[in-house]
């Protein structure tokens, strides 16, 4: 923690994004949505409610999903943060964005990369998850193209897949 | 939108985290997971000069077991309680109540001192708290430590008996008698919206007579609330289905309800005993302590 505590300006953070470690001064009222896309121009985060309902803001701080928009930047002092280009390869796509693809489940695609890590979670919690489990843990993300069969499809599928091969 | 400018203060122990609240009381906001403050200020609705984020106080996290009681911390996440296992064993209420609290990103965050101490009329894991008998909810401030019984801790809509220069510590909740089972119902327009009514309810049964009942319910009255004369009722009749819907028909008068636009006070009112019921049953039917 090398943040000064008490700050009525910019505060300065200590944070890892993607893994690499970033140091930044920050204004204590901007948004950890805003500084992911603003100040690291990481814009696969996207603002969607801005109210921690839709998960357009979706990321993982210390490897939970949590909504991006209803967090301060300076909270991100200390911990880690993963964004939507974090577990993207660098050529091509994962096995949730190729799943995804597969089965149509991208539409305008601005809540997918929400989508995205909140799968991941989901595969990280359950290897076989029930529709109604997968449906549950994706409650906190809104499609306003309304995919969502077509997601929840590509889900059983890859963890099915998952299955078969024994990841 | 963003925030207006306000300062921000991290405390790192909870000595520092209540000399900073007493300094800077009345105007200060406590930032626990955000899921009612970050809206409240990215919105303006709030603009609190300064902001002390409780999210680094190593001694408000965690649950444990102690002296026979669980031993909440104020910043436990809802997550955490959904997920622990020392509650599925021994107070499984918690964990099914917390399970259908908002969605599983916002659980990861949102806390159960934050749930508490916003006092929604809708709050889920207040209203499971506040059916668990003898439960305390723990403040500090500049005074010292004060034990506040959890039905003296909400006075009105987003209103508690909490001093401006007072935190929440953590919660105290012994552990239910074996044989009390319990449920959690909520009735809400799709899964993981915000609940328009739910029901929390903790009975023990003796060969088929309800011997003790404790009902508390929310999205009935501007705060989570005790239906005692439905317990009144419940205790030492039957525990078959048309004497738990005839006891829970007094929730209809003891139901003081908001209206919204996501549902009129009549709306409630209707529902409140149909739900108080289900829940009553729904515990009788379980065998064990039961979620």
């Amino acid at each position: 923690m090398n943040a000064k505590r008490t700050n009525r300006g910019s505060i300065r953070i200590v944070t890892s994004v993607n893994g690499a470690a970033l140091e930044r001064e920050v204004k204590p009222r901007l948004r950890l949505t805003d500084f992911i896309r603003q100040e690291l121009e990481l814009t696969g985060t996207n603002i969607g409610c801005g109210h921690g309902v839709c998960g357009a803001c979706t990321v993982l701080f210390d490897g939970q999903t949590v909504k991006s928009c209803l967090m301060f930047a300076v909270q991100a002092d200390g911990h880690e943060i993963t964004t939507i280009e974090g577990v993207t390869p660098v050529d091509g796509l994962n096995e949730i964005q190729r799943a995804l693809k597969a089965n149509f489940a991208f539409q305008c695609g601005y809540c997918s990369p929400g989508f995205v890590l909140a799968i991941q979670q989901l595969l990280d919690r359950y290897e076989n998850p029930s529709e109604e489990e997968i449906r549950f843990a994706l409650g906190g993300n809104v499609c306003r193209c309304s995919g969502y069969v077509n997601i929840v499809r590509a889900v059983q599928q890859l963890a099915r897949e998952r299955v078969r091969v024994g990841a | 939108m963003t925030a207006v400018d306000f300062a921000y203060h991290r405390p790192a122990s909870l000595g520092e985290a209540v000399r900073m609240v007493g300094e800077l009381a009345p105007d200060v906001a406590l930032l626990a997971g955000g899921g009612s403050l970050g809206i409240l200020l990215n919105e303006r609705a709030a603009r609190p000069a300064n902001v002390v984020d409780l999210n680094e106080v190593p001694e408000l996290r965690g649950i444990q077991e102690e002296n026979g009681e669980i031993w909440i911390g104020a910043m436990a996440r809802v997550y955490d309680v959904e997920s622990s296992e020392l509650l599925a064993e021994l107070v499984p209420l918690l964990p099914a109540c917390a399970s259908t609290v908002a969605d599983p990103s916002l659980r990861h965050r949102v806390t159960v001192g934050g749930g508490l101490a916003y006092a929604d009329s809708s709050a889920s894991l207040p209203t499971a708290l506040l059916a668990l008998d003898g439960v305390t909810v723990h403040a500090a401030g500049p005074r010292g430590e004060r034990p506040i019984p959890i039905d003296e801790l909400f006075v009105a809509s987003h209103e508690t008996s909490l001093a401006p220069n007072e935190l929440i510590t953590h919660v105290t909740v012994p552990v239910p008698p074996t044989g009390a089972r319990t449920a959690w119902l909520d009735l809400d327009r799709r899964h993981l919206s915000y609940s328009l009514v739910s029901a929390a309810a903790v009975v023990e049964t003796d060969d088929g007579t309800i011997r003790s009942a404790r009902v508390a319910m929310a999205g009935i009255a501007p705060t989570p609330r005790r239906l005692s004369a439905v317990e009144r009722a419940l205790v030492d009749g039957p525990t078959d289905e048309a004497a738990v819907h005839g006891a829970t028909t007094a929730a209809a008068e003891e139901a003081d309800p908001p209206s919204d636009l996501h549902a009129s006070a009549d709306y409630r009112r209707r529902v409140a005993p149909v739900l108080a019921a289900r829940a009553v049953l729904e515990a009788i039917g379980r065998t064990g302590r039961g979620g």
